[in-house]
């Protein structure tokens, strides 16, 4: 189960935020939406071929098959992925404003509840 | 070192290439072709390709520990790994062959290290540089690490007369005093005896705490405990027996310098209370004085076994040894853990005991009769092989045979540098007054290449085995291995003695550097039953892999 929230912390965790991390600090909406794309549906590319945020999301929960539903720090993952998920509404969005720090919070906060539920699961065995 | 290092990035994605790419006045990324502005080499055949090629464009590795691709481009992880776990430490495998075949160039990993512990590589990695992605300030860990594996690097093993050997632990190690002898906090140094723990402190902590008082030092283990704080503190006439005149202690004598107090596990009991109030108010009080005196000193302490220990077997204060900074502490290895150091080591020992007078004399002596010219040196090479690639034309070279270097590298030497340094002198000093001999009765030599008597070095180092207990341990008159144990109250008798044979076991796991070898021959005179101590472990609860972490 490490091994598979390892995994999930690399593709998901680590890949989430980091399209944001080099944006400059007046980046334009339409810069912060191409981001927003990127960290969202190509979050991970590699040799294989690309998969964004949701794909890795529902494997993991395939992989894991129910086993951590027990976990406390399994329901705040959930609760924090879903919620950097919703952003996939602001992707081509017109008209509104995307809130960039709100955005990097929200991606950020992933890698930390992955985190958190690994310890969990190490103390438990 | 250089300005904008060359970093080769080895990952999957082109995630980690892009990031440094955004700092061309930071980064230069080597493996491009084609002009690719972020250019990363995806696995690891195709990194070991390019390094085969370019490693010296190379100044850094920027590796990732999961790669996605295809069964045919994986390195093998560990025997029998499934696929699944072999791409997701992949990075590690890569690491091991980088590192095999370039282990000069400094790597990056981006992973953490509870990752490597699903791969038992915690302790493997230990002193590499780690760093992860978690948020937005670690894009400046990242770029600090880059610059730090690369400062590293760049490292001389050598610096003034102090030689620091090639592995990573001792360069962690440097860079750790070099930022702990900057600041004003105690340093606590640990290490078996012999290790340079006083060598450190006078040569590297004070010259580079900048300070410009003096370096003081005091070895609390050579003063009667009734002196100690009189020569610590000071003292007035009077105030004891013998006290005919005023005398300052080393901390007034160390003022805006450096005191090094050594073996300070042997300070008395109310010594540690006093050196305690020192060190918060930074103020002393000579015995048989009224006034204080405010003091301005770095102190370096050692210690040749655990203050931690010291503390639960209650010999030193908590306080003491909180103030003392334990979280900074610094443990220098033994020689026996640095294999990779002991020819550098031998060399330069060799060197240094050329140049005592009596060997320069004898050296004067022999080297022109063997056609060097006045004022040649002395060198140290193992085997023929070596003699004929490496030596250097003006030195007179004494060739240690391979047999004997083997004695000497499965050697435990328990004295640690001394007692190299005591058996290359030896061997230099027995070398040259065999030569100047036979010299001085009329034989005539005509290489400037002198074997040294492969019996020289088995009998030193058979001398130096009764006291070869790693760690130091002592012994009772019985010549039975003293360990101390912490008994605590347990359910049951049973409980109380698998406790106690827990703790002796970690501890002569400890003092033997974890080789179940030389713990068989501890506990039951018999090397080859390292697997029945090993298993013993296992049945008492100890986990080998937690205690080679730690």
């Amino acid at each position: 189960m490490l091994e598979i929230l390892s995994g999930l912390q690399h593709d998901l965790g680590k890949y989430l935020p980091m399209p944001f991390l080099h944006l400059p600090g007046d980046s334009s909406q339409a810069e912060l939406s191409g981001a927003l794309e990127r960290s969202l549906r190509q979050t991970r590319r590699s040799p294989s071929g690309e998969a964004g945020a949701k794909e890795i999301w529902e494997k993991f929960l395939l992989d894991a098959a129910g086993r951590l539903e027990p976990a406390a720090g399994f329901r705040d993952l959930r609760r924090t992925v879903e919620r950097a998920l919703l952003w996939e509404r602001g992707i081509g969005a017109e008209g509104g404003t995307l809130d960039r720090r709100q955005i990097e919070r929200d991606f950020c906060a992933v890698s930390p509840a992955i985190r958190e539920l690994m310890k969990e699961i190490s103390d438990a065995s | 070192m250089p300005r904008r290092p060359r970093v080769l990035v080895v990952d999957d994605g082109e995630a980690y290439a892009r990031l440094l790419a955004a700092h061309p006045d930071e980064f230069r990324l080597a493996g491009g072709a084609g002009g690719d502005p972020a250019p990363c080499l995806p696995d690891g055949p195709s990194a070991l390709a390019f390094l085969a090629r370019h490693a010296s464009d190379v100044d850094v590795v920027l590796l990732d520990i999961q790669f996605d691709v295809s069964e045919e481009r994986l390195l093998p992880l560990e025997p029998g790994a499934p696929i699944r776990r072999t791409k997701r430490f992949q990075g590690v495998a890569i690491f091991r062959e980088i590192r095999r075949r370039h282990p000069e160039i400094p790597i990056v990993l981006l992973t953490a290290a509870p990752d490597l512990s699903l791969v038992d590589a915690g302790g493997e990695l230990a002193s590499e540089s780690l760093t992860y992605f978690l948020d937005q300030d670690d894009l400046d860990t990242l770029r600090i690490r880059i610059h730090t594996a690369v400062f590293d690097a760049a490292l001389e093993s050598e610096s003034g007369d102090l030689f620091w050997g090639n592995g990573r632990e001792m360069r962690a190690l440097r860079q750790r005093l070099a930022v702990l002898s900057r600041g004003t906090l105690p340093i606590l140094l640990e290490g078996e005896t012999g290790t340079g723990k006083s060598h450190l402190a006078g040569r590297f902590i004070h010259p580079g705490s900048g300070r410009p008082g003096p370096f003081v030092t005091l070895d609390l283990a050579t003063i009667p405990g009734d002196l100690v704080a009189s020569r610590l503190f000071g003292a007035l006439r009077g105030s004891f027996t013998g006290a005919v005149v005023d005398r300052p202690g080393v901390f007034e004598l160390a003022h805006r310098g450096t005191l090094f107090l050594d073996e300070i596990q042997n300070a008395p009991p109310d010594v540690q209370k006093q050196l305690l109030v020192v060190l918060q108010e930074k103020r002393i009080r000579p015995l048989g004085g009224s006034r204080e005196t405010k003091v301005d000193v770095k102190v370096v302490v050692a210690s040749n076994e655990s203050l931690e220990e010291a503390v639960v077997l209650g010999r030193f204060r908590q306080d003491l040894y909180m103030r003392l900074g334990p979280a900074t502490r610094v443990v220098i290895p033994p020689l026996r853990s640095r294999k990779s150091d002991l020819l550098p080591f031998a060399r330069r020992l060799a060197i240094r005991s050329s140049e005592d007078p009596d060997n320069q004399r004898m050296l004067r002596e022999v080297a022109p009769a063997v056609g060097l010219p006045e004022g040649a040196g002395l060198e140290l090479a193992i085997g023929r092989k070596e003699e004929r690639n490496n030596s250097r034309a003006a030195a007179l070279v004494l060739v240690l045979p391979e047999t004997a270097w083997r004695r000497i590298e499965e050697h435990s030497w328990p004295g640690n540098i001394r007692e190299l340094e005591m058996v290359v002198h030896n061997l230099v000093t027995f070398t040259l007054v065999a030569a100047s001999g036979a010299l001085r009765q009329g034989v005539r030599f005509r290489s400037p290449r002198l074997q040294v008597d492969p019996g020289l070095v088995g009998g030193m180092i058979d001398s130096s085995r009764v006291m070869a207990v790693p760690g130091g341990s002592s012994k009772d008159s019985a010549g039975a291995r003293l360990v101390p144990v912490r008994v605590v109250p347990q359910k049951s008798l049973s409980a109380v003695a698998t406790e106690v044979e827990r703790q002796y076991l970690r501890e002569l796991f400890e003092r033997s550097g974890g080789d179940f070898e030389v713990m068989a021959e501890m506990l039951l005179g018999d090397r080859a039953r390292g697997r029945a101590v090993r298993l013993r472990l296992n049945q008492v609860g100890l986990k080998v892999r937690e205690m080679k972490r730690h």
